[in-house]
């Protein structure tokens, strides 16, 4: 079977797009604007389509600078809106978000009525369509990629003390509002070039998934960068690749799918944080408590027969202990020699369970 | 069929268009204050997936049961933001910008593999044609009631109404400080859930007619002009409703007279009357703020003559200092600007000319006293 360039460079892009958008993810969701792609990726379409009128070309370069403009006067009008203490961000977000993306269907209207102008190319803005992903999409995309990474390395300590304090960059003498204003741009730039990949709607979660699924496994900036990028590779060339597996499958929804389940896992099964492990270890404190609790009582219920080795009966034990349930922390008080069986299934102490008891009364340590 | 209204197709959907407005400026002001407009965005998109699964259960596209799908959809991204938030490990906007785009990814990748023939027209859903809404008609004891989206929103609205006056104080109080509520065992939760119930279903009722960008747009841009302009509640809500039903209309005859789609007019307007506020509002408008230090300037200097005449009148040297031409060169004043202080004193009732030597009114005393036993 000969090597299939098209779907080859399907992957290829994808998975380029899928590592730069990881990277600026991580400039998105830790300063807390984790909705930005949605916005920027509504407010590039008016200048998508004013571009298409003036140039009336689908080369897709000034297509990509008109998206762009568009999008750097849609976060400067949100600068200017957050000015206004009463409006909170979320707000000034989604007026813009749907202004800016009410005016461009506006324009494509207008566009339409205009005779010998073929516009076919703007809905694939909309919905992305990867499939159309050609030799030269993948040159500009890699050239922009590198580009975008170069200057992320060269100016990564400015722009992770920006993410993170702001402030005391400016007591430092930094140029805050130009470095923030480079930052702003790599990500417009960033989403912008992938609009065709995934479109419009789905490009607020390629800027927000590999973030967050890499912070359940790290904490260093580094770390996390490396491992949004890792995701955001995988999902895209995996997602490009299965989609061109069967028919009738776009590749969009397949990149999101796969960046939502690794969400997902991350959050499930990442060590410490994960939630199953959380659970786990919740579980076994319990135990431990109600296993302490358990031998108190029956140590206090055997005192009461002058002999400490009296035995008692499960029934009896959890009736002093309030507790229903108590046959696993019995079997485990059991392992760890606290207590034994005796005639009858009934329970009672051993010298090392009396000890341990008389060692918590003494010490009164709870835990 | 014998219809219950006669209504010219051109009234009709201008009065859909009325019933959207004000339903989703009602709803919007409470979700704005909520700090949930971009939950609203996320609902618009996610809904596909509720409809798409309706549709392969009853395979049929005038089913009332998708309209309910959507809802239920639109309820459970909500449902599954806030269990993400749950875990601590997600922010809310992060768990928002995940689940919706999963959500409308599922509705896409099973329209395209298993309604593939089916006219699910996508674009319509986004942009959705105002113009067009007339034209499916609601049919109902043999009657023809009207076009399906008049009668929707008109329950819509009622709804929307009832809701809004049977627990104003109750939602603007979980919209604000969502603690107290919870002090005050008003059952914020079950409030909060209330206001993500009507907002799915206005939301639901709307798009259909009017296309979720203009939904969204309406539900968050006059609620949030009206904040720009008014503190009182009842007033945001009423100049959101004001602002929508303008909007409405006049993009409603606009796009007709253009002949361009409504649902992009009536969105431009929207945002036309939002960066007019933003731009001209009165103390905290773009322009004033610009103005605002040399208001305070001038304001300063207007004080400084007032305690300059305070100090120096009914005393031996009121006609060398408070003449109306010595005050200038006393404060080291420029003589225009200081005529022109004096004219904007006059007008603000704190000093007045008397034969040209100037005097405090009463008002002006008493300004002066406060600055000088400050």
């Amino acid at each position: 079977m000969s090597f299939d360039y098209t779907t080859f460079y399907v992957i290829l892009g994808s998975a380029i797009f899928g590592s730069l958008s990881g990277i600026m993810s991580i400039y998105t969701v830790f300063r807390g604007r984790s909705l930005l792609g949605d916005v920027i990726s509504h407010s590039s379409l008016p200048g998508v389509v004013l571009a298409f009128l003036i140039i009336q070309s689908k080369n897709i370069s000034w297509l990509l600078l008109g998206a762009i403009i568009s999008s750097i006067f849609g976060l400067w009008l949100i600068h200017q809106i957050i000015q206004y203490k009463k409006i909170k961000l979320d707000a000034a977000f989604a007026v813009i978000l749907s202004v800016f993306f009410g005016l461009g269907i506006l324009l494509i209207n207008y566009s339409q009525k205009i005779p010998h102008l073929d516009q076919a190319g703007i809905q694939i803005f909309l919905f992305g369509q990867a499939s159309s992903l050609i030799k030269s999409d993948i040159l500009l995309i890699a050239f922009i990629a590198v580009i975008i990474i170069f200057l992320i390395i060269f100016f990564w300590k400015e722009l992770k003390l920006l993410s993170f304090d702001s402030e005391y960059m400016t007591i430092l003498k930094f140029p805050v509002r130009w470095i923030s204003l480079l930052l702003d741009l790599l990500i417009i730039i960033a989403i912008v070039i992938g609009l065709k990949t995934v479109g419009v709607i789905l490009m607020a979660a390629m800027v927000i998934a590999p973030a967050a699924a890499a912070r359940q496994w790290a904490s260093s900036f580094s770390l996390l960068a490396i491992l949004s990028l890792l995701f955001g590779l995988l999902a895209g060339a995996l997602g490009a690749w299965i989609s061109s597996l069967w028919e009738r499958t776009p590749t969009g929804p397949i990149i999101i799918i796969i960046l939502t389940i690794m969400v997902f896992f991350s959050i499930c099964f990442a060590p410490n944080k994960g939630i199953l492990e959380k659970w786990f270890r919740y579980r076994k404190r319990k135990q431990q408590l109600l296993m302490r609790i358990i031998l108190q009582n029956i140590y206090a219920l055997s005192i009461q027969h002058k002999d400490k080795y009296h035995p008692h009966s499960e029934k009896v034990i959890s009736a002093m202990s309030q507790l229903i349930s108590i046959k696993t922390e019995l079997k485990l008080m059991q392992n760890i020699g606290w207590i034994k069986r005796v005639y009858n299934k009934e329970w009672c102490l051993t010298k090392k369970g009396i000890k341990v008891n008389e060692d918590f009364i003494l010490t009164k340590k709870n835990y | 069929m014998p219809k219950i209204f006669e209504l010219p197709l051109e009234l009709e959907t201008l009065i859909i268009a009325v019933l959207v407005s004000v339903s989703c400026s009602i709803i919007g002001s409470f979700i704005v204050s909520k700090k949930l407009s971009m939950v609203s965005d996320g609902i618009s998109h996610a809904i596909l997936l509720g409809i798409v699964l309706s549709f392969l259960i009853v395979k049929d596209l005038d089913s009332p049961f998708l309209l309910f799908g959507a809802i239920v959809s639109g309820v459970f991204l909500v449902v599954l933001t806030e269990l993400l938030k749950y875990t601590k490990l997600v922010s809310q906007d992060t768990a928002l910008g995940i689940v919706f785009p999963f959500f409308f990814s599922l509705g896409v990748l099973l329209i395209s593999r298993y309604a593939n023939r089916v006219h699910l027209d996508i674009d319509a859903v986004i942009l959705g044609e105002l113009a067009f809404a007339p034209f499916n008609r609601f049919e109902f004891l043999g009657y023809d009631w009207g076009s399906k989206s008049l009668v929707y929103l008109s329950f819509i609205l009622l709804l929307n109404l009832v809701v809004l006056l049977l627990f104003f104080k109750e939602l603007f109080l979980v919209c604000f400080d969502e603690n107290f509520a919870q002090i005050l065992k008003l059952k914020p939760k079950i409030l909060s859930y209330l206001l993500i119930l009507t907002l799915s279903i206005t939301t639901v009722g709307a798009f259909e007619a009017a296309g979720s960008i203009l939904v969204v747009a309406l539900l968050v841009v006059p609620p949030t002009t009206a904040i720009m302009m008014t503190q009182s509640v009842k007033k945001i809500i009423a100049l959101a409703i004001s602002i929508s039903i303008l909007s409405s209309i006049a993009g409603f005859y606009l796009a007709i007279y253009f002949d361009l789609i409504i649902s992009g007019m009536i969105t431009s307007l929207l945002g036309i009357f939002f960066f007019t506020v933003l731009m001209f509002n009165s103390n905290n408008g773009f322009f004033n703020r610009l103005f605002q230090k040399r208001k305070i300037y001038n304001e300063n200097n207007l004080a400084m003559l007032l305690v300059h005449l305070s100090q120096h009148l009914n005393t031996a040297q009121e006609v060398e200092e408070c003449h109306k031409n010595k005050v200038a060169k006393n404060l080291f004043w420029d003589a225009n600007y200081t005529k022109k202080l004096i004219k904007n004193g006059i007008q603000k009732k704190l000093l007045y000319n008397k034969n040209n030597i100037l005097n405090l009114t009463d008002n002006g005393e008493k300004r002066a006293k406060e600055i000088t036993e400050f």
